[in-house]
């Protein structure tokens, strides 16, 4: 029931525009890949193109090599959860999760069977009679997931599967929908704008820009080695020292690339008495120093580099970091700096309005 | 859907009231009542006292329920308002949906016609099929035309004929509120139902109707008891030896020494009336889909 999916060079044009241009995906039987990207990058387009609900004007979509472009939804094989989950109001909870049977002419007992199957799967025993109305936000959603299991579909479309749920409902949410996606083993294509919401459910991740698959890999290699600055800076929080002339902007320490930009993130850094001088190493001044419970988070500003944001371990002592003095900061890991080939200036910094409404 | 819409109008419209009745002056603006108070007790209360003034002289309920003629009134015009409605209904249901999915220059014409069939004066219209109905009309003209038929259509002052007419008149109190049902229909339940598997078919039946069915229902009771109590277009298109309730008691009243057996006439056809409506607002919920 978990098939390979595979998108070949998909192209979309709606009203004589092309909102995507070209995109391959290879996505492996029961794997499970977040499409994310900011608005108007052309993820849910994509998820619409693999549900059928918006027609390609060029490429392909492939079941397990089977070209299923021109077959309509209903005769896909999907199990879709809508962001506001569109569940029936007129219907029990039993019969919304049963609803895929019935279109596929289950008899009724075998619906009933599955449909309390699905709701244990979903944490839910016992509630197929309720009306659907009674359930909470996170209940509903649950149920949405059920009724798009409920068949055993060879697809599983995530759209925006949190984007209802408060915060910490969200977190929970996350890893229950990775331990069902596990449970049943169904090739699962999430999309969402929040980056933490992607890592932790996802094997994959595939960051999406102005209909173009940027990047596609795990979470770590995704994060440690961003292959554009688009990347770096839409996942997780990064600094970017310019490397010119083979060495790296501020620290002056020799690099492997001629030219590019580095990608430090927060946590790459350590105070500089605490590495062997051998470290790169610069002074900068602390502008604020917050502590976070785990850690502390300090912004800094070095004449050269301009501002970053680093993290200090929460034993660190904090007069040594008050605001205003310079301290000597150190890479830990100096030698394995990862280096994009773009230039800094190249690209303006990512617009985050796009990301606070996520978090 | 019906009861979000409920519970969420209620508290606006309180918080409106409330501070509306502080400007007026509290509680003594009550005299704001007189008007509409004044208005029911002179044209609905007084009236309807009269009746059942009228109704106890001359032991006149006890006429109107011997009276077998009327007994087969009652019947024939359960009969009729229940075959219209459930008419109206389906033809209006369909007319709605159409309204809701034609592209847009159809859906204005379609719209054009349903408000001129509401503003044009109900005798008119009866007029008009009068005029179809002749025997030697329009109907028998195309019938005629087309080879179908020698004799004259027979069809006018029957019983049936006054069908057609009454699911003409009566089809924009089905058609509007269902339209108003299919507006506030969620698209993403007939997208979700298309990527769960079910056809068009599957989707009308299991997603789209049921959602529709209090609009539906409001629509077909309105029709329905409208129809108990219609005069006109019975008594001008229908039998006259078969007359409606409505007929009757017209009749009665005009005749000397019946008006108390009239006047029980049309307080059994009110009973009947509060009965239905009251059976169909338990089942259907009607009142709900009006108090919106």
């Amino acid at each position: 029931m978990s098939v390979q999916l595979t998108l070949e060079d998909v192209r979309v044009a709606l009203g004589g525009n092309e909102i995507l241009h070209g995109v391959s995906l290879d996505i492996a039987p029961g794997e499970f890949l977040t499409l994310l990207g900011p608005s108007g990058s052309g993820k849910t387009t994509t998820l619409n193109v693999i549900a059928g609900l918006v027609p390609t004007s060029g490429g392909h979509v492939r079941f397990d090599q089977q070209p299923v472009e021109k077959r309509p939804p209903h005769d896909r094989d999907i199990g879709l959860v809508f962001q506001s989950y569109a569940l029936f109001p007129h219907m029990t909870v039993g019969e919304n999760v049963a609803f895929p049977l019935l279109t596929r002419k289950v008899d009724k007992a075998k619906r009933r069977a599955v449909a309390e199957q699905m709701l244990e799967l979903v944490q839910l025993p016992g509630t197929a009679d309720r009306p659907v109305r009674s359930l909470s936000g996170g209940q509903q959603q649950r149920i949405a997931l059920a009724r798009a299991l409920a068949p055993s579909p060879s697809v599983l479309l995530l759209d925006e599967p949190m984007a209802a749920l408060d915060k910490q409902l969200r977190e929970t949410m996350q890893i229950e929908v990775k331990r069902i996606q596990q449970e049943v083993g169904v090739t699962t294509v999430a999309v969402t704008h929040d980056q933490t919401e992607a890592m932790t459910m996802s094997d994959r991740v595939a960051i999406m820009r102005d209909g173009n698959v940027e990047q596609i890999d795990t979470p770590e290699a995704l994060y440690r080695r961003p292959a554009t600055l688009f990347a770096a800076r839409f996942l997780g929080e990064t600094n970017l020292v310019a490397v010119r002339d083979g060495r790296l902007a501020g620290f002056g320490t020799g690099v492997g690339a001629r030219s590019g930009t580095a990608v430090l993130r927060p946590e790459d850094f350590a105070l500089g008495g605490d590495l062997p001088g051998s470290a790169p190493r610069l002074s900068v001044r602390v502008t604020t120093a917050s502590f976070q419970g785990t850690r502390y988070r300090l912004d800094v500003v070095h004449d050269e580099v301009g501002a970053m944001i680093v993290t200090l371990p929460a034993s660190t002592d904090p007069t040594t970091i008050a605001p205003g003095t310079t301290i000597e900061l150190a890479l830990n890991d100096g030698c394995d700096l990862h280096v994009v080939p773009e230039d800094v200036e190249s690209e303006p910094p990512l617009v985050s309005a796009d990301l606070t409404i996520a978090a | 859907m019906n009861d979000t819409t409920a519970t969420a109008t209620v508290p606006a419209g309180g918080r409106l009231a409330s501070p509306l009745r502080g400007a007026l002056g509290g509680n003594g603006a009550l005299w704001l009542l007189v008007p509409p108070v004044t208005f029911l007790v002179l044209l609905l209360v007084v009236p309807l006292g009269f009746l059942v003034y009228l109704a106890l002289q001359d032991s006149g309920f006890s006429k109107a329920l011997g009276d077998e003629i009327f007994r087969a009134s009652i019947w024939r015009t359960l009969v009729l308002a229940a075959t219209v409605s459930v008419l109206t209904l389906i033809f209006g249901t369909i007319y709605a949906m159409a309204l809701a999915i034609a592209p847009k220059g159809v859906a204005i014409a379609l719209l054009i016609a349903l408000f001129t069939l509401f503003w044009t004066s109900l005798l008119v219209r009866t007029y008009g099929w009068m005029l179809l109905y002749l025997p030697q009309g329009p109907i028998y003209s195309v019938l005629h035309g087309l080879g179908l038929r020698d004799a004259p259509v027979e069809v006018f002052q029957k019983t049936a004929a006054a069908y057609p007419a009454m699911v003409h008149v009566m089809l924009p109190y089905v058609v509007l509120p269902v339209y108003a049902a299919i507006r506030q229909l969620d698209p993403m339940h007939l997208r979700a139902a298309r990527v769960l598997g079910a056809g068009p078919l599957l989707t009308l039946r299991k997603v789209v109707l049921p959602q529709l069915r209090s609009g539906i229902m409001a629509g077909a009771v309105l029709v329905f008891v409208m129809s108990l109590g219609f005069y006109v277009t019975p008594q001008l298109l229908g039998s006259p030896t078969g007359p409606m309730v409505a007929s009757l008691i017209g009749a009665s009243f005009n005749t000397p020494g019946e008006t108390s057996t009239a006047a029980a006439m049309s307080l059994v056809l009110l009973a009947v009336v509060i009965v239905v409506y009251v059976a169909a607002d338990r089942v259907f919920k009607v009142s709900e889909q009006w108090g919106r």
